[in-house]
């Protein structure tokens, strides 16, 4: 697949993702990040089309015990703010 | 004669270089100006500009920046080589689509770098590990990866891996000298391997707070000039066709 076929692609599932892409919100703090297609293949779940923040998937608490559903969504890293040694 | 000096790095021709150094001379001054030239060596030739050196490596000349993993550790080196930091105390490092917006921006850089307590400034500094970032997945898909980060880093989680923007990062000189002393063991993406790398060796980095319309990563910014100069933003990018013959 050439460069240039791959970056054109690229944008196009980028743009589909923005028009009709479910939303990716930080689990942690409601705020919206960005959208995305989210598909299960091949034993794997894949983000396609998503360009906001870098996000952490993350299995989220539950008030109440289920045997038969968790929940997968996703965070982000806080601000860089490492201190020198 | 000032404590830092600005490298800028770029490939374009010698016309286009000494346009782009005309504006430079409101931002900073004439003597900390020194040009890393990524083109070829005719046009290096043509350049007039005396603080010049050029960068031999294939790693700053890709035709895929990302995948090929594109590096600034040449001019790290050459920088500390050619004896450039010697009596200096910081180093802005710049690329030719940055546009500078205020006089003096060495020294707004200074003031903020102090206040934060820091050793290096980027724009868009983010933790990428564990993420979807897609720099870091790729690098990850090799354990050498971890392995050189994991026996590089004098921190007690060696699996921080950071990332930043190649324009307009803002270094104290001796952080910049450390760095470049780090041997690339293989190709590393700039955007990872300058922050990670400081960081694990004990450096503070912290990101530059200007909003990200203003360093944006695609696209042509230069309409926002006189929004972003107003609003106190030291670099404006990317403005890649501002030295063309036609626009300057």
């Amino acid at each position: 697949m050439s460069a240039s076929f791959r970056s054109k692609f690229s944008r196009f599932l980028q743009f589909c993702a923005r028009l009709a892409g479910g939303k990716i919100c930080d689990a942690r703090t409601g705020k919206l990040l960005g959208r995305a297609f989210l598909v299960s293949w091949g034993g794997k779940l894949h983000l396609l089309g998503y360009t906001g923040p870098p996000v952490v998937p993350m299995f989220l608490p539950q008030s109440q015990l289920s045997y038969s559903r968790q929940s997968l969504g996703f965070t982000t890293h806080p601000e860089v703010e490492f201190d020198r040694l | 004669m000032g404590d830092t000096v600005n490298i800028i790095v770029t490939h374009q021709s010698a016309p286009q270089v000494a346009a782009m150094l005309e504006w430079w001379h409101s931002a900073a001054s004439a003597d900390s100006l020194w040009i890393a030239y990524g083109g070829t060596r005719e046009e290096f030739a043509a350049i007039a500009w005396p603080q010049k050196f050029f960068l031999e490596s294939h790693r700053i000349r890709t035709t895929d920046p990302q995948r090929d993993r594109q590096g600034y550790h040449e001019i790290f080196q050459q920088t500390v080589a050619r004896g450039i930091l010697d009596g200096k105390r910081y180093v802005h490092l710049a690329e030719y689509d940055q546009l500078p917006l205020q006089p003096a921006i060495n020294s707004l850089q200074i003031r903020v770098l102090h206040r934060l307590r820091a050793d290096v400034l980027g724009y868009r500094l983010k933790r990428v590990d564990g993420t979807n970032n897609p720099h870091c997945l790729y690098h990850q898909s090799d354990p050498a990866f971890a392995r050189f980060i994991s026996q590089l880093s004098r921190r007690s989680d060696p699996s921080v891996i950071l990332s930043f923007v190649g324009f307009g990062s803002f270094w104290t000189a001796s952080a910049f000298r450390a760095v470049a002393a780090v041997a690339e063991p293989f190709p590393i993406y700039l955007e990872l391997w300058m922050p990670t790398v400081a960081h694990h060796l004990g450096f503070s980095i912290r990101r530059i707070h200007e909003p990200e319309k203003f360093n944006a990563l695609e696209g042509d910014a230069l309409p926002l000039m006189d929004e972003a100069t107003a609003a106190g933003i030291w670099n404006l990018h990317p403005v890649k066709t501002r030295w063309n013959p036609t626009t300057t």
